[in-house]
């Protein structure tokens, strides 16, 4: 368990008992090598995870549609016809069992949430972590490394929920008040920007639990902490570096919106009803999730890096 | 060339078939009854310039703003217009709806609509004198033999008062009248809310005097509007100074005297006055076509009133051209602050109260649907005065059409609402949701009889219009358009009644568009078309047995000739309605090609016979029938496949976004 001076130390440093790693040995990267390019087998990863998912949520509602439309010479194109009528006119009166669809989007959404937590905690090893050979960790060392986190990733994950819930909660009572109690002296517009303003705070600290979250899902993995420990380490780590950190998440908050303007302008010029142009915007659409797969990652990486060096420190 | 051939096939086989399609199809038009010319357009329709003056009234108001109490004295000048004698009046008492939870208004069981929210304060309308006053006699007093409520029923809000003497045909009586309003908690239109005070309903109003001489009388029920003889107008507001006033007609004397604003405004030719006073309301002007359009609304609202204004610069062109001129100099845009939205979305003559959040984003044009609507109003109950208690669908649901024609020659597909390469067309909604209550209850049905609000406004608004569209769609524009400029045009200043309706559809898109239309308001009509199936295959030699000249012949099937397909497709109507449809058959190629069935009959079977084979058909494939029950049974396609590339590509991409969002 010794570290090579100068390049890669032992995995895991300050690991209070060994991982169960049955098909390699892992080492531990340093803070600069800890990058998501890397580990471009991760990004393709969590790319496939969630496409995969994205098509099981979308699956039953393109059902209902090509039962609708699908024997339609135009087929399904009649639902972007101008005016809307055979859109509507599918939501409102051929959606089936609604309260069946939105079961199904809640169990596939909820399924992703817990589920989640083991390609999650695959990628924070793969950023964190290399081979002997200096190799990415395969993807059978990745969740075998990953499984013992998943303890703690639950219960942090529970508090984050409740935490954000609260805070929600309590913005939103915050915002009532404040737009019900200041219209007399800043009439309904005042009132109204300054409840919008208590919301954007509380948004932003919604988004702050949400980066201390992960900063401390990055300490469990790192240094195979519980979750009460991965929590403080990561609360002395923001403290250590609260706008250094927060523009990090931000900026990639803001980039991985990007692509998603990109692709709402291309498919309106596109149109893609079928044939080739349905297949470019196919990629494209593929293309944007994961480039939005490989901003997380990198964030992922840099939340990583945040914590090597404050538990180094 | 192929599609010439396939083409010619086709009107030769329809042409000689039996049963549905009967007459051959090179006519359309003519064959399903429809008049492609324009003549109302071009014939001189009689209208008429002024309203004939059947009541008068002579008002003075007196806000108080603290207590929410209106202070009325006025007088009323009646002429009998019937052709019978009258021995009573009937008075409308609506604000005493608000009275309490006894009244028809409030014990009625309806859910839905509006009119729903609790009463946090009560209001009511209390006549301290009514006095009748006649050449050479003493005043007499009426009120204390007057009826104020039906035996056994609580309900104030309908009032009899018995007259001394019969009032002959033609004879005429003044009345002075004294009376106090405690205005309730905003609701229904009416009432206050903080110092914003919106009175409609707010005075004494004489109940309409049919011809025959019976009044058309109603306690104010949850649903109904309202319904009034032609007169003259003269209302003097006092309030406080620091508040703005709007009112129906324009402001003849201002002044401002003693802490007060004294308004007094003046209109003829019109069956109800409605006001607002409020001393945070800005003001914007503008002449728009003649008309002067002032907007009040809140501090801070400028944006949407803008918008508003916009709407009223399209609109009063647009409602002239079709409909005629608004004949009034003034046009009063109301906007109620926020938390009175029960104000909003409510007409009166030349004055219309909108509605709408001082954010409300462009995405969705909510607020010009309700402005134009709103607006639409002073023609549909305004001018044509039809009783909005009996009849609502003749006010609220051609309104509803014209809304959504103005709308869309306005806005175009996106007329409700536009995002992402979406667009809502305020037609689709009107389609969709009519459909959804189409076997539930008659549109043509008085207010009270509907069974729920839901059922009221998916009927009367909604279908109404669709049935409208419907109608132009497939008899055309003009037709219908014709129709509407002869009803709005022979109707100005009168009380039109369903007959009268259909008789100009009668008229002008002919008597199968009239049968449709009547079926459809008052038989709870409905029609569903369906491509039943659609069956091909290449063509083949006979195949059997056969005894030919003594000679038994036995020929084996699926021999081919030539390389022609032949086969059919059944389409099927269900319903009471029927209107002429095109049926679009997709060949192998992609190329169409379009036939045209009277709609008439239950099925038609189309023989197919062509060189390409059949991909499918669409019955209807403009969506002009938008009363279809069910669009989408209007297709099929020969080989049963189905197919929805985008909307799975799409739908996978944007739960993949989604899962992104939320999932760690």
């Amino acid at each position: 368990m010794s570290a090579e001076p100068g390049s890669f130390e032992a995995f895991p440093r300050a690991m209070p008992r060994p991982m169960p790693i049955r098909s390699e040995r892992l080492l531990l990267l340093p803070n600069h090598a800890m990058r998501a390019r890397r580990c471009p087998k991760a990004i393709l990863a969590l790319w496939a995870w969630e496409s995969m998912l994205g098509a099981v949520l979308a699956w039953p509602f393109a059902a209902i549609v090509r039962g609708a439309y699908g024997s339609h010479p135009e087929g399904d194109a009649v639902l972007w016809e101008p005016g809307g009528l055979a859109l509507l006119d599918l939501l409102v009166r051929r959606l089936p069992a609604a309260g069946a669809l939105v079961a199904h989007a809640a169990s596939v959404l909820l399924f992703a949430v817990l589920a989640g937590l083991v390609p999650l905690a695959a990628i924070l090893v793969s950023v964190g972590f290399t081979t002997a050979d200096r190799r990415p960790p395969s993807f059978r060392s990745a969740l075998q490394c990953a499984i013992p986190a998943l303890a703690p990733f639950g219960v942090l994950l529970l508090t984050t929920l409740a935490l954000q819930g609260s805070l929600i909660a309590a913005t939103i009572v915050a915002a009532s008040l404040v737009d019900v109690g200041f219209e007399r002296q800043l009439g309904e517009i005042g009132a109204g920007v300054l409840a919008g303003g208590v919301g954007l705070v509380g948004l932003a600290l919604v988004v702050l639990v949400g980066i201390v979250q992960d900063l401390a899902r990055a300490s469990a993995v790192r240094f195979a902490f519980g979750a009460s420990e991965a929590l403080r380490t990561a609360l002395r780590t923001f403290a250590g570096g609260k706008a250094r950190i927060t523009w990090s998440w931000t900026w990639r908050a803001l980039a991985a919106s990007v692509p998603i303007a990109f692709g709402i302008l291309l498919a309106g010029r596109l149109g893609g009803r079928r044939g080739a142009v349905l297949y470019v915007l196919l990629g494209i659409h593929q293309l944007i999730v994961g480039v939005r797969a490989a901003l997380r990652v990198s964030w992922l990486s840099s939340a990583m890096r945040s914590v090597d060096a404050k538990g180094k420190a | 060339m192929r599609a010439s051939f396939v083409l010619a096939w086709m009107v030769l086989a329809l042409a000689s078939t039996d049963g549905a399609l009967g007459a051959p199809m090179d006519s359309p038009l003519e064959q399903d009854g429809a008049k492609v010319d324009a003549p109302a357009a071009e014939r001189e329709t009689p209208t008429l310039a002024h309203a004939d003056d059947v009541v008068d009234y002579v008002l003075r108001a007196k806000l108080d703003p603290i207590l929410h109490l209106v202070h009325g004295e006025g007088t009323i000048h009646f002429r009998n217009a019937s052709t019978a004698s009258v021995h009573e009046l009937w008075i409308h008492l609506y604000l005493n709806a608000f009275k309490n939870d006894r009244s028809v208004f409030l014990r009625e069981p309806i859910g839905g609509f509006r009119g729903t929210a609790p009463i946090r304060d009560w209001g009511t309308i209390d006549i301290q004198k009514l006095t009748l006053r006649e050449a050479g006699a003493a005043p007499t007093e009426l009120w204390p033999n007057a009826e104020i409520h039906r035996e056994g029923d609580a309900d104030e809000t309908d009032a009899r008062v018995p007259l001394p003497h019969a009032l002959a045909p033609g004879e005429t009586l003044d009345l002075d009248v004294v009376w106090d309003d405690k205005l309730p908690s905003i609701l229904e239109r009416t009432g206050y809310l903080g110092s914003f005070h919106f009175a409609g309903q707010w005075f004494p109003k004489l109940a309409r005097l049919e011809p025959s001489g019976q009044w058309a009388h109603f306690p104010f029920h949850h649903l109904a509007e309202f319904y009034a003889d032609f007169g003259s107008y003269d209302v003097t507001l006092d309030v406080p100074s620091s508040f703005v006033v709007g009112a129906t007609g324009p402001a003849v004397e201002t002044q401002v005297k003693d802490g007060r604003r004294i308004e007094r405004h003046v209109q003829g030719d019109i069956h109800d006055f409605a006001w607002t006073a409020y001393d945070r309301f800005d003001e914007r002007r503008e002449t728009v076509d003649g008309v002067l359009v002032k907007v009040l609304y809140p501090t801070g609202y400028g944006a949407a009133a803008a918008r508003e204004l916009a709407a009223m610069r399209f609109a009063i062109p647009h409602f002239r051209s079709l409909y005629g001129p608004y004949p009034y100099s003034v046009l009063t845009l109301v906007h109620p602050p926020h938390g009175a939205e029960e104000a909003g979305g409510m007409e009166y003559p030349t004055l219309i109260t909108t509605g709408g959040a001082w954010y409300e984003p462009k995405v969705a044009r909510l607020l010009e649907l309700v402005t134009v609507h709103e607006f639409g109003h002073q023609y549909f109950y305004g001018l044509i005065a039809t009783d909005e208690t009996t009849w609502p669908f003749l006010d609220e649901g051609i309104n509803s059409y014209a809304e959504a024609e103005t709308l869309e020659a306005w806005l175009g597909p996106g007329s409700a609402g536009a995002l992402g390469g979406f667009t809502l067309s305020d037609r689709s909604i009107q389609s969709v949701f009519g459909n959804l209550a189409e076997h539930d209850e008659p549109i043509a049905q008085p207010a009270s009889e509907f069974r729920s609000g839901g059922d009221y406004s998916l009927l009367v608004y909604e279908r109404t219009a669709a049935v409208l569209e419907t109608l132009r769609r497939t008899y055309g524009d003009a037709p219908v358009a014709n129709a509407l400029r002869l009803y709005t045009a022979k109707y100005r200043f009168m009380h039109p009644r369903p007959d009268d309706l259909i008789a100009c559809f009668e008229s002008e898109v002919g008597i199968r568009a009239a049968d449709a239309l009547r079926t459809a308001l008052f038989d709870k009509g409905w029609v569903d078309y369906a491509v039943t199936s659609v069956s091909t295959k290449r063509e083949e030699a006979s195949a059997g047995i056969f005894d030919d000249g003594g000679k038994r012949q036995t020929l084996p099937s699926g021999a081919l000739i030539g390389s022609s397909y032949e086969g059919w497709v059944l389409v099927t109507r269900r319903g009471t309605l029927s209107f002429p449809v095109d049926i679009e058959l997709t060949l192998e190629d992609g190329t169409t090609q379009r036939l045209h069935w009277s709609g008439e009959g239950d099925s038609v079977r189309l023989p197919y016979k062509g060189p390409l084979d059949l991909r499918g058909a669409v019955v209807d494939p403009d969506r002009n029938v938008i009363l279809d029950d069910n669009p989408t049974n209007n297709h099929a396609s020969r080989s049963g496949a189905r197919h929805a590339p985008r909307v799975t590509e799409r739908l996978a991409y944007w739960g993949a976004l989604l899962l992104q969002a939320i999932a760690p």
